[in-house]
């Protein structure tokens, strides 16, 4: 009787067996498992895993660069006109033939307009409200650039920050010149960086990237000494390379599509 | 086969049968489609037979009306049903849909059948038609028991000598017509009738110019409106007359359908209530059909003498109090319009409940409201409410008051509020389009940060691609908009309270005057003397070993239906979660006087009858009666 129907692993099938049967092919598949689980599966290079992260972290920098410009005119007074003037001449150097125009004249034109505005705008809110609301921007921007395909929602979220930070400037100068700034280094920034790459100029896109790394762990040292800048910096360089290990072990063992685990999986029933 | 029916008996001959010894004879009037009606009970000695359509239908031995003798013709088992006649001179009849005490559709009917046919079933449709069938042998029984009177006067002119045992007799007065031929009468008459004609043609023309398209001061002034009505009501009391004093036929007045169909949309009780008339077999000589028109002529005469009794003494009052009342009037209405608009609009300016709103925009704000306050004070305010000014105004409002009635001093003071609250008005006028444009430019701005349009054509909102240049200026504009908004909205907000408040006076005053002109207190005295005057439909009761069949008077609800439908609608603009949204959006509040009120313009015409119509009938009344 046994012998003529095959036991199949499905519960709620009435077969005629025993409770307590055991399959005769059970072991064979268990070895087979064993054999599988000791080959090596396809996983992705350390190296990808590497690099991805790696933009990642360069893209949390990027975003740390509108701080740091903050902190120029909010905490050490910089002069605004000259850093922005400078940086302007050089993306207008870089990005000459890829902005139109006219839209960068009609938006320099509405920013003049408008700062005196924002820099009226959030003087009853008190500064602490801002630095929260900042925060949160930065938050969202980071978790919706690397989540989303779309480009709308991030540079959105980026700018109502700058606009948001801008309103605690002092003079309407250095409101237009924080602006300005923040566009050409958050927005052009990765434009002209993934030109780069596109047209396969490693050492200025390496160059590029030292550069904003950087300026931005001068700037964490001036502001709040070496103590903090070399375990950040250490921390960093760590995960940085140990979390690809830990991505590809997972990959390895645990992502779903491994035979080993699937067999025992519970099973997801298909309706039609 | 036993026959079962009904067979209707007049009271009074069943107390005739009760106290009679002899054994009498039981007279029906029989046609073809009711059931017997029973005209007269006679003593066996002096009966003689009766042709068609009168029919002896028994013979009651013991005064017991239930165990009646059948005649061989009348085989069969039949339930007596009493009722008393209703004296149709005293304007009692028995109905089956209330009366309407306002002006109904007559065309309305017809669409309901259709629709009712076309969604039920044949089975359904069966039955309904049974039903149909003994409704209108029900309706075809009552219009019969109505005729009472008339079918026994038939009956004594055919038969008279039953004529003296009959416990009714009915009487005609020989001085109506002495009168009718006198001198003075036809002068009256003849002044009456060119008055008649000269009152249509003015109030008419005063009327249409109320109601000019291109300036309706209707809309615009409660005591426009005030006069507008009464020139209404003078123009449609010679066609009252008309109809009900001479029977005429005229072209029904167009009642006002489309405002009835947004205010009442299950028209259901108006189309049976229509039915009847198509119907109806009765003679024109039956008051129902005229009979509205006659509660509604005397209630608009009663209420235009109410309110000008009522004005005597508001005049009185005011007149006496007025140096008094002109100091208070002055004082809070200085208080009220002046010193807490400026005081509010003070208090907004510097962080109202230690909420910082912008304080550029907030100045901004603030002072091109006190400029208005300032503009609107000095300009008519302050000159109008000087307490010597005030008791001018009530000298003349006094004076008013006592000619021509409480509601014309009611309506004026309605629109003296409304013109010294202008300014709050264009408060909330300025503060709410402002506010609607910023929430609606922050809405569109909203799409554009994540990425959307909204698709007009298609009703939807769509994905779309943006270049940098428009995200950047969204954003910005975008995060200006957001930061200005709670300024915005709070002085949005405060306005519109005052506006709400200022309406509920306004509103309130109003409805004070609606009912000063539209009472039903004739109805409600009809209904508290003779409740059969007022028929709300028939009731049947069950007494021992027959049936009563009575009078249901109309509800006391039902008269003030107009009035319940006004709150209701009321309701529906002032206090509802549309008027919270319609808030929160910044659509503009108006509560359009004139659309609240129209439904109390029910018990008239839209349009005032033709004056060449009114003329040939009236002539044709004075040459019958000359005659």
């Amino acid at each position: 009787m046994a012998a003529e129907t095959q036991w199949r692993r499905l519960l709620w099938l009435k077969q005629p067996f025993p409770d307590t049967y055991t399959d005769p092919d059970f072991y064979k598949q268990w070895e087979e498992l064993k054999r599988a689980h000791d080959q090596s599966r396809p996983h992705s290079s350390y190296k990808s895993v590497l690099l991805d992260l790696f933009q990642f972290y360069h893209m949390i920098i990027n975003t740390m660069l509108l701080y740091i410009i903050f902190a120029w005119f909010y905490h050490y007074k910089y002069n605004p006109v000259l850093i922005a003037g400078s940086i302007s001449s050089v993306s207008f150097l870089v990005a000459n033939k890829r902005v139109p125009w006219k839209s960068t004249v009609i938006i320099v034109f509405a920013m003049l307009t408008l700062s005196p505005v924002l820099k009226s705008l959030s003087k009853t809110t008190s500064s602490d409200s801002i630095w929260t609301l900042s925060a949160w921007f930065t938050a969202f921007y980071i978790i919706s650039t690397s989540t989303l395909q779309s480009k709308i929602l991030p540079t959105n979220i980026l700018f109502s920050n700058v606009t948001v930070l801008s309103s605690r400037l002092e003079t309407s100068t250095q409101v237009f010149c924080f602006l300005l700034i923040c566009i050409q280094i958050n927005i052009l920034l990765p434009t002209v960086e993934k030109y780069l790459i596109k047209s396969k100029m490693k050492l200025l896109h390496m160059l590029c990237v030292i550069a904003t790394h950087g300026t931005v762990y001068y700037f964490v040292t001036k502001l709040m000494g070496v103590g903090i800048t070399i375990p950040l910096g250490i921390s960093s360089l760590l995960l940085l390379f140990g979390i690809p290990h830990y991505y590809i072990h997972w990959e390895k063992y645990y992502y779903k599509g491994h035979p080993f685990l699937q067999q025992w999986d519970a099973k997801k029933p298909i309706l039609d | 086969m036993s026959v079962r029916g009904y067979v209707y008996w007049p009271t009074g001959l069943v107390r005739q049968c009760k106290l009679s010894d002899e054994p009498l004879v039981v007279l029906v009037l029989r046609t073809s489609t009711s059931d017997p009606l029973v005209i007269a009970v006679i003593e066996e000695s002096s009966y003689e037979a009766v042709e068609k359509p009168y029919s002896e239908f028994g013979r009651v031995r013991s005064g017991n009306v239930n165990l009646v003798e059948n005649s061989p013709q009348w085989r069969g088992d039949y339930t007596p049903v009493f009722f008393d006649p209703p004296k149709l001179n005293m304007m009692q009849f028995y109905s089956l849909e209330p009366i309407s005490l306002v002006l109904q559709d007559p065309f309305k009917d017809s669409g309901i059948d259709s629709i009712e046919s076309s969604v039920i079933d044949d089975d359904e449709t069966s039955i309904l038609k049974l039903r149909e069938k003994c409704n209108s042998k029900l309706r075809q029984n009552i219009d019969h028991l109505n005729l009472y009177y008339q079918h026994l006067e038939i009956f004594y002119k055919r038969y008279p000598i039953y004529k003296s045992k009959s416990p009714l007799n009915i009487s005609v007065t020989g001085l109506k017509l002495w009168i009718r031929t006198s001198n003075p009468y036809r002068a009256i008459r003849c002044m009456a009738f060119y008055l008649a004609v000269l009152i249509r043609v003015v109030a008419g023309a005063l009327s249409q110019f109320l109601n000019w398209k291109l300036l309706p001061l209707v809309k615009l002034f409660a005591t426009a409106q005030q006069i507008d009505l009464r020139c209404q009501q003078v123009c449609y009391i010679p066609l009252q007359y008309l109809r009900i004093n001479k029977n005429m036929i005229l072209p029904d007045a167009e009642p006002r359908i489309d405002e009835k169909d947004d205010i009442n949309p299950n028209g259901s009780s108006s189309g049976l209530r229509q039915r009847r008339k198509s119907h109806s077999v009765l003679p024109k000589a039956l008051p129902c059909e005229t009979y509205p028109d006659y509660i509604r002529l005397y209630n608009t005469l009663w209420l235009i003498i109410n309110d000008v009794s009522f004005g005597a003494s508001l005049g009185g009052i005011l007149y006496e109090n007025r140096i008094v009342m002109a100091q208070n009037i002055s004082t809070s209405l200085s208080y009220l319009l002046y010193e807490i608009p400026v005081r509010i609009t003070e208090i907004l300016e510097h962080n109202p409940l230690g909420i910082k709103l912008n304080d550029e925009l907030s100045r901004f704000l603030s002072s091109l409201f006190l400029l208005i306050i300032e503009f609107t004070y000095t300009g008519w305010i302050r000159p109008c409410i000087q307490p010597e000014t005030l008791t001018q105004g009530i000298i003349v409002l006094s004076h008013i008051s006592t000619l021509i009635g409480l509601t014309f001093p009611l309506a004026l003071a309605v629109d003296f509020l409304s013109i010294m609250t202008l300014h709050i008005t264009l408060f909330y006028m300025i503060s709410a389009k402002v506010y609607h444009v910023h929430i609606y430019v922050m809405k569109s701005l909203f799409y554009l940060f994540y990425g959307k349009k909204q698709n007009r054509l298609r009703k939807r909102i769509d994905d779309t691609h943006f270049e940098l240049d428009q995200l950047l200026m969204g954003t910005l504009i975008f995060t200006v908009l957001i930061f200005l908004l709670p300024t915005l909205f709070s002085f949005y907000l405060v306005y519109t309270v005052f506006r709400l408040i200022d309406l509920t006076l306004k509103v309130s005053l109003e409805l004070t005057l609606a009912l000063v002109n539209h009472f039903p207190l004739f109805a409600l005295l009809l209904r508290i003397k003779d409740a059969k005057r007022l028929p709300g439909g028939i009731k049947l009761k069950v007494e021992d070993d027959h049936l009563v069949i009575m009078n249901n008077p109309i509800s006391f609800l039902m008269m003030f239906e107009p009035f319940t439908t006004v709150l209701r609608s009321m309701q529906r603009e002032m206090l509802s979660v549309a008027t919270l949204k319609m808030i929160a959006q910044g659509s503009v509040i108006q509560v359009q006087r004139n659309k609240l009120y129209r439904v109390l313009y029910y018990n008239l015409p839209r349009y005032p009858i033709d004056v060449e119509l009114l003329w040939e009938k009236l002539k044709m009344v004075m040459e019958k009666d000359v005659i």
